[in-house]
């Protein structure tokens, strides 16, 4: 009597390794990559025509309150106001939303649930197939961003370069944070973009401008104690959150961001092999 | 893997590694270079000075706290820059990018007479010239070198200007500036004494510094002697600041043997341990006051600092004026 032979599960290791395999490629060269291109591509464009503007125009074009800023500053406030504050959360709310979502929306989650792999494979596996698919494409561009802006007047990219190594560190673990909290939030809600729009647009700048303690359940909060950068405060915004500040540490904003990843990972992995994801038919 | 994929991670590979290995060699080129020159600038210093002093200006005024502190005091900062600027058509943001200051020669003819500044950077020499000019200043050519010698009014010597060379001028009194005009052909400066470079060198890397003979620069001040008597023996001071995004340092001074060390400590940490009861009411800066570090051994006093950002940011508010009542 032949006996039925059920295939060993793998490890979840493996298992998240193949998925990663699967994954990456795919998200690379899907629909929402333009959205990526576009990102990428724009902040280069932009430090492009500063940097043609710096080489015709005379220097007195960049100057604040009287001074003239170097490349550095200007290299400075687009990382505050351009990556931290809008790519890395966009990417974080598009990607991550998206990892369990799009296979729900596509029906196609049951191929993957149906293999003998853990489930929680699926979602770590796709995260990291997010992870590095963002950096590979984001750290790149603010590099170039950083050889186009830093030689700009009296800015220099030696004297600038421990700028450059902390601001990519800090928007690896920005696209981290963002991915794994929004991955949660995907595998959690039904409409997870809506909710991921307005936690990043409604949610942490509002909480922001508020003293005590709910600032500390925004990532932003986070990412902001560890920017070298000058922030600009030029604005009566500037000022209400200067008024407001209360910075973390370098350490423990290091270890919340960490907590963050991992609590979140943690949270969206059970939910993934628990909750029964009903398609539409 | 697809192979479009492979090439898009190849890609990406290549331009972080091309840009971070650029980086980095321009920033220990940068490192090395900067040391070498801020330094290679003191043949130029008479060795006999009892003072002297180099900053980065370029570092400082880039600074995030200088932002921070531009930010927050726009005008006061813009006012001096301007007239500075107007007078000397030297714009200290974009032009100077280092400075030595030197003061206390021990053979010149009065005190307070014998400054030399050496600063290096982009200037705009017509206008200098046409600048000293109009205040009644005279071109020479000394040891191959063009001065403009300032005019003496009421009784005091005006500065003398020398080109050194391309990005480097030297201002400061008469005397002084042609003895850095002389040391530029070779002699005995500050750069072979060791007693000073040693000092120099000891100082923890920073953005600005400066070493001194305390008891000549004292014997200068004409101290009365009941206040002169009651100083603990000092001999050296030096100091070294690296400024950032707050400002950190440390301060050295050296007594003529280890019972003046000594003294001086206790005087230090009773001054501390004073300023500390004192600042009770202003928490800003008791947090400045905890920074503080007494440390050293033997003839040798450290004080180590640490001023953050938030503390001028804090220090400025406290200073602000208060909105008037409607």
């Amino acid at each position: 009597m032949a006996t039925a032979v059920r295939p060993r599960p793998t490890s979840m290791m493996a298992a998240t390794a193949r998925i990663f395999d699967l994954s990456f490629s795919q998200m690379l060269w899907s629909r929402r990559s333009i959205l990526l291109a576009l990102l990428v591509a724009a902040p280069v464009a932009l430090a492009l025509g500063i940097r043609v503007v710096s080489l015709v125009a005379p220097p007195s074009v960049f100057r604040v309150n009287g001074g003239v800023i170097g490349g550095d500053t200007v290299f400075g406030l687009m990382v505050w106001l351009l990556y931290i504050r809008f790519v890395v959360p966009v990417l974080g709310v598009f990607y991550g939303t998206s990892l369990v979502a799009d296979e729900v929306e596509d029906k196609t989650i049951t191929y993957l649930f149906t293999r003998a792999i853990p489930r929680g494979a699926v979602l770590l596996g796709k995260y990291l197939a997010y992870l590095a698919c963002t950096v590979l494409l984001i750290l790149p561009s603010l590099v170039v961003v950083f050889f186009l802006l830093a030689p700009i007047g009296q800015g220099s990219i030696g004297g600038s370069f421990p700028q450059l190594l902390a601001d990519l560190g800090i928007l690896a673990a920005g696209l981290a944070a963002y991915g794994a909290v929004f991955a949660l939030v995907g595998a959690r809600f039904k409409r997870p973009l809506v909710a991921g729009l307005v936690f990043v647009f409604g949610w942490e700048p509002w909480v922001l401008f508020f003293p005590g303690y709910l600032k500390q359940l925004t990532v932003a909060h986070y990412l902001q104690a560890l920017v070298p950068h000058a922030m600009p405060a030029d604005s009566g915004l500037a000022g209400l959150l200067r008024a407001f500040r209360t910075v973390p540490p370098a350490s423990w904003s290091l270890l919340a961001l960490g907590l963050i990843v991992v609590g979140a990972l943690w949270l969206a992995v059970r939910t993934v092999e628990r909750r029964e994801y009903v398609l539409e038919q | 893997m697809l192979t479009k994929t492979r090439n898009v991670v190849a890609a990406s590979a290549v331009v972080l590694g091309f840009g971070l290995g650029t980086g980095l060699v321009a920033y220990f080129v940068g490192v090395q270079s900067t040391g070498a020159q801020r330094l290679d600038d003191l043949r130029l210093v008479p060795a006999n000075v009892a003072l002297v002093a180099s900053a980065d200006v370029h570092a400082i005024m880039s600074s995030p706290l200088r932002e921070r502190l531009r930010l927050l005091l726009p005008d006061t900062a813009g006012r001096g820059q301007a007239a500075f600027a107007e007078q000397t058509g030297i714009n200290i943001d974009t032009d100077i990018d280092r400075v030595i200051a030197a003061t206390g020669r021990r053979d010149a003819a009065e005190s307070g007479a014998d400054a030399l500044v050496l600063a290096r950077g982009r200037f705009d020499v017509v206008r200098i010239e046409a600048f000293m000019r109009e205040k009644g200043g005279e071109v020479e050519e000394f040891a191959g070198k063009r001065l403009i010698v300032g005019r003496t009014e009421r009784g005091r010597p005006g500065l003398t200007l020398a080109f050194m060379e391309p990005g480097l001028i030297a201002v400061g009194s008469d005397a002084m500036v042609r003895i850095a005009v002389g040391l530029d052909r070779g002699g005995d400066s500050l750069a072979s004494s060791e007693e000073v470079m040693g000092r120099v060198r000891a100082l923890p890397a920073g953005d600005a510094w400066v070493v001194g003979r305390f008891d000549e620069l004292m014997a200068r001040t004409n101290l009365p002697a009941t206040v002169g008597g009651r100083m603990p023996a000092v001999q050296w001071v030096s100091a070294s600041v690296d400024v950032d995004g707050g400002i950190r340092g440390l301060v050295r001074a050296e007594g003529r043997d280890d019972q003046a060390g000594e003294s001086l400590r206790d005087v230090v940490r009773g001054v501390v341990a004073l300023a500390r009861l004192q600042s009770g009411r202003h928490p800003q800066i008791d947090a400045a006051l905890q920074t503080l570090v007494l440390g050293g051994d033997g003839r040798t006093v450290d004080l180590g600092f640490d001023l953050p950002a938030d503390l001028f940011e804090a220090l400025s508010a406290l200073h602000a004026p208060a909105p008037q009542a409607q």
